[in-house]
Formats: C-alpha cells, sequence, structure tokens
C-alpha cells in the first residue's frame, strides 16, 4: 500500500474518498444522447477542409515545414555535413559559450571555432548551466505531423536542464528517428526516463493572444535533419 | 436555503451587468476568442480523423470515471513504486495543510508555481500567505493576475481582459520599477523572463497542478508553453503535485490520444512547445522528492449524478468558452468562478453549490457550440437543462417566473389559443410596442423587459401571411 508513510488523520481520507467514489458509482449513466448530437459537422462555418496534403509528404518534409512554421530554424544535411552545418549556424549567432552532453557524437563539435564548450558531467549547478548560451544535442526520437522534438535523457541528450537553460538549442535528428503522428509515441519512447516534447522555441500568447517566441526556455531552437 | 434566486442580489445576472458594460473589456474579448476560435478551426480541419478522436478521448474519460477508485489506487501503488509520495485530500483545506506542511518541513517560506487551476480552487496563494509561505506565479499570464491582485478571467489566458498598455503600466509598477518599458508583447515577455529567471534558479520547493496521471505507469504530464512548466518540475529539491481524481488515465496510449486533443483545442497549436512527463523521482535530473496531492473535494459528488458527471471529463482546454457567445460578451469574471465558460457553468454549481453558483446553469442560450468543439463530447446544453431542473426542484423557485411559464404553455399548446393571442397583438400593436420598447413597465415584467431588446410587433404575422398567400404558390 502506497500511504504507509502519512499520518492516521490522511490516511483516513484516502479511505473516504474511495468509499465516496464508489458510493457515487452505484448508479450509471442514462444511454447517450443521439450519435448526431454534438458531432462537428465538416463543412460547417468556421471548419476548414481537411487538409490531405499532409498524408502525401515524406515525414522528414512534413516535420520541417511544421517546425518552420513555429519559427525554428532548419537546417537538412547528410550525415558527414553535420560538423560544417553546426558550425555555420554557431557563427551566424552570437554566441560564446556551449554545453554538450556525455554522449554527444564529438565530430559534430569539431569544425566550431572561437567557442568555450563544456561537456556536462551531471554535476554543474544550474546557475552554471544558465550562464551559457547555447546546447547542442542530439535526439531519439521526433514527431513528423507536429514538428515535435522528444528528448527522453538518452546519453546524446542529456539531463533536462541542459536543454533548458541555455537561450540557444541546436539539435541533430536522423530522419530515420521521425515518426508520423502522436498516436504510436510511447511505443517508440520509453517512460522510464523523464520525457521532454519541444515544438518550436518556447512560447507565449498570454498578451493579446499575440504569439511571442521565447519566454523561460530557449528563444532560438536550431534542428539539424541528417538523411 | 430556499429563497427567490431573483431576490438574491448575487449570481450571474447581477455580476455580469458591470462586465457587459465594459466596452473596452468586449472589444478584448471578442478580438482574442475569434482570433484563437480561427486557430482551432485550422488545426483541428487537419486531423482527417477528429471525430474519431474525440470518442475515443470520450470512451477513454468514462472508463475512467466508471472504475475511478480502483484507478486511483492503481495510480497510487505505481507511484509510491517509482519513488513518489501519494497524499489524499477530502476537500481544499485538507490539500492546503498537506502543501503547507511539506513546504514548512524543507524550511522554506517561498515557493514557485506552475499555472493550476485546481490550486486557484484551493486558494492556495491566499492560504500560504496568511502562514507566511510567498507563492510565485512564474507564467506569465497568472502573474500579470497576480501582481494586480486580480483574478483569472479565462482557464487558459488568465489575462485576457487586460490589454498591453495595462500590462505595461501594471510591470512599471512592479516588477520592472524603475524601468520604462515599451508595450509590445515581447517586450513585456522579456521583462517577466529578467523577473523569473533568479526565482527558477533558487527556489526549492515548486507547486504545480497535473493535466494527466497515468495509473499503469504512474507517470505525470504538464503540458505548457513557455517554459515555466519545465523550470518549476527541473530545477527545485521537491516538486509537490496537486491533481482532482478525475485526472487519471489507465494507460500511457491513451495520453499519446489527450496529447492530440488538448493542445488543438486549446491553444489552436499542433502541439504546444513544451510537454514534460516524469515517472516519480529520476536520480541526478529533477527533484529529490515528488508529492501527488490527490483531491476530491466534491469531485465524488459530482461522480454521483448520472447525468452531471461528464463534467468530470473536461480536460481545462477552454475551447468551450472561446465559442461561447455568453462568455464572449461577459467574460470570466462574471462568472464568480475559477471554472467559467460554458464548462463553468456545470461544473461550478456542481462542485461548489453556492447560491450564486446555482444560477450559472441559466448563463448560456443552450445554442450548443460548446458540445461541438468539446474535445471529450461533453454533453454541455444536456447537463446546463438537467441542472436547471435540479435547482429548480431543490427549491429555488421564482413564483412569477411559474406563473408565466404556465400560461406560455397555456397558449402554445393549442394553436387556436397561439393564433387568438397574435391576432389581438396585431391590432393592438401600436399601443402595445410604444409600453414595451419605450414605456417602462410595472414590477417583474419592468425587470425582464430590462435585460431584453423585444421585436417590434409586426403588422402581420406568419399565418396571417400565409392564410393570404401560401395556398396561391400550390402549396
Amino acid at each position: 500500500m502506497g500511504a504507509t508513510m502519512e499520518t492516521s488523520g490522511i490516511k483516513s481520507s484516502r479511505a473516504a474518498i474511495l468509499e465516496l467514489v464508489k458510493a457515487a458509482l452505484r448508479e450509471k449513466s442514462p444511454s447517450a444522447p443521439s450519435a448526431l448530437a454534438g458531432i462537428a459537422t465538416p463543412g460547417a462555418p468556421g471548419t476548414p477542409p481537411s487538409i490531405r496534403k499532409h498524408l502525401e509528404q515524406s515525414v522528414a518534409d512534413l516535420f520541417e515545414e511544421v517546425l518552420l512554421d513555429y519559427k525554428a530554424t532548419v537546417r537538412r544535411c547528410a550525415e558527414h555535413q553535420v560538423p560544417s552545418v553546426i558550425a555555420e549556424l554557431f557563427a551566424s549567432q552570437e554566441i560564446s559559450s556551449a554545453v554538450i552532453p556525455d554522449g554527444l557524437d564529438r565530430s559534430w563539435i569539431e569544425q566550431i571555432k572561437g567557442i568555450e564548450l563544456v561537456v556536462d558531467d551531471g554535476f554543474r549547478s544550474t546557475g552554471e548551466l544558465a550562464s551559457i548560451d547555447a546546447v547542442i544535442t542530439g535526439c531519439a526520437c521526433a514527431i513528423a505531423e507536429t514538428g515535435t522534438l522528444v528528448l527522453s535523457c538518452q546519453p546524446d541528450e542529456g539531463r533536462r536542464a541542459i536543454t533548458l537553460l541555455p537561450d540557444f538549442h541546436f539539435c541533430v535528428v536522423r530522419s530515420s528517428v521521425i515518426i508520423r503522428g502522436v498516436n504510436d509515441l510511447f511505443k517508440h519512447v520509453s517512460v522510464a526516463n523523464p520525457i521532454t516534447l519541444i515544438s518550436g522555441p518556447s512560447a507565449t500568447s498570454d498578451i493579446e493572444l499575440k504569439r511571442v517566441e521565447g519566454v523561460h526556455g530557449p528563444r532560438n531552437l536550431f534542428v539539424i535533419i541528417v538523411s | 436555503m430556499k429563497s427567490e434566486m431573483a431576490k438574491a442580489k448575487t449570481g450571474f445576472p447581477f455580476t455580469s451587468i458591470e462586465q457587459i458594460n465594459n466596452s473596452q473589456l468586449r472589444a478584448n474579448l471578442k478580438s482574442a476568442t475569434s482570433a484563437i476560435r480561427e486557430k482551432r478551426a485550422k488545426v483541428v480541419g487537419e486531423k482527417q480523423d477528429w471525430e474519431e478522436l474525440r470518442r475515443t478521448g470520450e470512451r477513454i474519460k468514462d472508463e475512467v470515471l466508471s472504475s475511478l477508485d480502483e484507478y486511483l489506487l492503481q495510480l497510487e501503488e505505481s507511484v509510491t513504486k517509482v519513488g513518489g509520495i501519494v497524499h489524499w485530500a477530502a476537500d481544499s483545506s485538507e490539500a492546503n495543510r498537506i502543501i503547507l506542511s511539506l513546504i514548512q518541513e524543507h524550511g522554506e517560506s517561498e515557493v514557485i508555481k506552475v499555472k493550476s487551476l485546481t490550486t486557484d480552487e484551493l486558494d492556495l496563494n491566499e492560504y500560504l500567505a496568511n502562514h507566511g509561505v510567498s507563492a510565485f506565479e512564474t507564467d506569465l499570464a497568472e502573474l500579470i493576475v497576480q501582481l494586480a491582485h486580480d483574478k483569472p478571467s479565462h482557464i487558459l489566458v488568465p489575462a485576457i481582459h487586460k490589454s498591453r498598455s495595462e500590462i505595461k503600466e501594471l510591470f512599471e509598477n512592479t516588477i520592472s520599477k524603475g524601468r520604462v518599458l515599451g508595450d509590445g508583447p515581447a517586450e513585456l515577455a522579456e521583462a517577466s523572463r529578467l523577473y523569473l529567471r533568479q526565482k527558477f534558479l533558487s527556489s526549492k520547493v515548486a507547486v504545480s497542478g497535473v493535466n494527466f496521471a497515468v495509473a499503469e505507469t504512474g507517470t505525470v504530464c504538464i503540458v505548457e508553453s513557455e517554459g515555466n512548466g519545465r523550470m518549476c518540475l527541473t530545477l527545485p529539491k521537491v516538486l509537490i503535485s496537486v491533481m482532482g481524481i478525475e485526472k487519471v488515465l489507465p494507460k500511457l496510449d491513451d495520453l499519446a490520444v489527450f496529447l492530440e486533443l488538448l493542445p488543438r483545442s486549446s491553444t489552436g497549436e499542433r502541439m504546444n512547445p513544451y510537454t514534460s512527463t516524469w515517472t516519480g523521482v529520476h536520480p541526478g535530473d529533477g527533484p529529490e522528492e515528488f508529492h501527488l496531492v490527490i483531491l476530491d473535494n466534491r469531485r465524488s459528488h459530482v461522480l454521483a449524478d448520472p447525468v452531471g458527471r461528464q463534467a468530470l471529463r473536461c480536460i481545462r482546454c477552454s475551447a468551450c468558452l472561446n465559442v461561447c457567445p455568453v462568455y464572449e460578451r461577459s467574460g470570466g469574471h462574471a462568472y464568480g468562478s475559477v471554472y467559467p465558460g460554458p464548462i463553468g457553468a456545470i461544473l461550478s454549481p456542481q462542485l461548489f453549490a453556492t447560491e450564486a453558483s446555482l444560477s450559472l446553469p441559466w448563463a448560456s442560450t443552450l445554442c450548443g457550440a460548446c458540445y461541438e468543439v468539446c474535445p471529450v463530447r461533453i454533453d454541455i446544453p444536456r447537463v446546463l437543462v438537467h441542472l436547471r431542473e435540479k435547482v429548480i426542484s431543490e427549491g429555488y423557485k421564482s413564483k412569477s417566473e411559474e406563473a408565466s411559464f404556465r400560461l406560455i404553455a397555456l397558449v402554445l399548446n393549442a394553436g387556436r389559443r397561439f393564433d387568438l393571442i397574435q391576432q389581438v397583438a396585431t391590432r393592438l400593436r401600436r399601443p402595445l410596442n410604444r409600453l414595451f420598447l419605450a414605456g417602462s413597465l410595472p414590477g417583474v415584467l419592468g425587470k425582464w423587459r430590462a435585460a431584453r431588446q423585444i421585436p417590434e410587433i409586426p403588422k402581420e404575422t406568419f399565418r396571417m401571411w400565409w392564410r393570404a398567400n401560401g395556398s396561391d404558390n400550390g402549396n
């Protein structure tokens, strides 16, 4: 039983809640209303026709298109071009330091110049991580339809704080790991580790519903899709 | 207390008046709700299987509710197995006590918070403040509401009623004291980033709500946009998450269904920027201590109503607010509850049963738009009518309303009587129109008239026209 650490007072609330729930369920719900009620009618005002295009696109193309919609920067390249693409992206931004997870392919960062690079050993303080400009990670799973990077703390993805505190996130995604939709996400990743789904840069629409890219998480997202 | 609703100067008819007369508020609401309606319609239109997804969402939630006690026990076992500590709170005061004592055990007097309607329901911030603990909201809109000593007015965009110039002024007097800000949303968001960064790095305890909790694995999920959620879930040493009993899902694959339904219905995005899941405590990554507070607070009472219980399917997306003609004009404050809009109109009276909340089932035109957009197919109009019946049968009767409905039934039950009344009314239309449109009517009739726009009585009714022209057209 779960609540062994609790005081007897709290234990009795547990029993009371479970009892109330059981009692509440004695009466079954009446049969559902007519099947037609409440259906969002296709072609009703404000419902644009379904977009078929998505089903015909390759997952990598779709992934790129949706990412661009989120105002992420996307580059497509072959495996051997990754180091030069990363170096070029770094050069285009004002970045003076970067952190990488321990398991990152070191060849990817070989060509970056003039930058302080640190490898996360898992013990750097959050204050230290917050003072670093950029992070470079791999990615073990991505979702095309929603433009989502799925990070699950793999060796080349690192712990959660390193992709949260720096302001620039560079993520290398092999096209072989891109799945089409959200529906079978949990067949591809295990929840034994914490999972972070990232869909575009941090954003808010809290002021007059105007979207602003960049609040607390990385304000700049760069995705390199490797074919 | 059994009294005539109309006599108590509380409830939606009274609280909505001020809001409706605030033209700035109405303009803000209109542009915000129409923008988000369009975004939602676009991304929902992209999903060919949307209707199937909704039905799946409905089925999963109904399955959870039908064996809720078993799923809660399974969740408790799973969370405990992965290193979390589960607490049970029968009501808000018990939940508040549990949270406060956890904070005090760690010797802290400050906590950071992820936007959570459930903690709003508990009045947690006020309770903590009264016991010497400051709670800092970290969601931009919640921060705005907190700094302004205001109340949220929308589930998703709590500061929807505030314009950018109001927010600029607020920030200049609070978190950005001594600085002059522009009123661009980007600059205002930057001001909140600067202010909150230090809080994120120094706080030891975070309090959050829960979007979904998976019984089979003990996995908890939070859906957000700004990254303030990730900060709170990752950086502090202690994480306390509060969930209503209805937030549990059976399996991980069920979670995937809701990750499709929620963002498209809520912000009108294919996916929100950040979704986090954690499964207990993960050594070397994130909090060292995880507490899950499972809250009833009369949800079991809602569950006991076979018609009303479907309100517990709600995933707090706010799509129903954005399509509601009443919400668009009255705004969220008029509902006097942390749960405004159509879903609030069925949830608040069942959860809180206060005199004011019992007026909410009438705060609707029953147009049904809320049902059409609901990602878990809550038949809100049906529950509204059911609750109206329930409130009236529990003694909240208005004698004048009862009498007028009896009169209306008498007229509408027979075609001849209806015809007769129409003929009399068209003949007397001049004095009647003068009386209804310009004059002031006595008593109850006057009050009724004051809240409505009444069309003029025409010279000719449809029946009269039909008698003269209908048969000529070969019909």
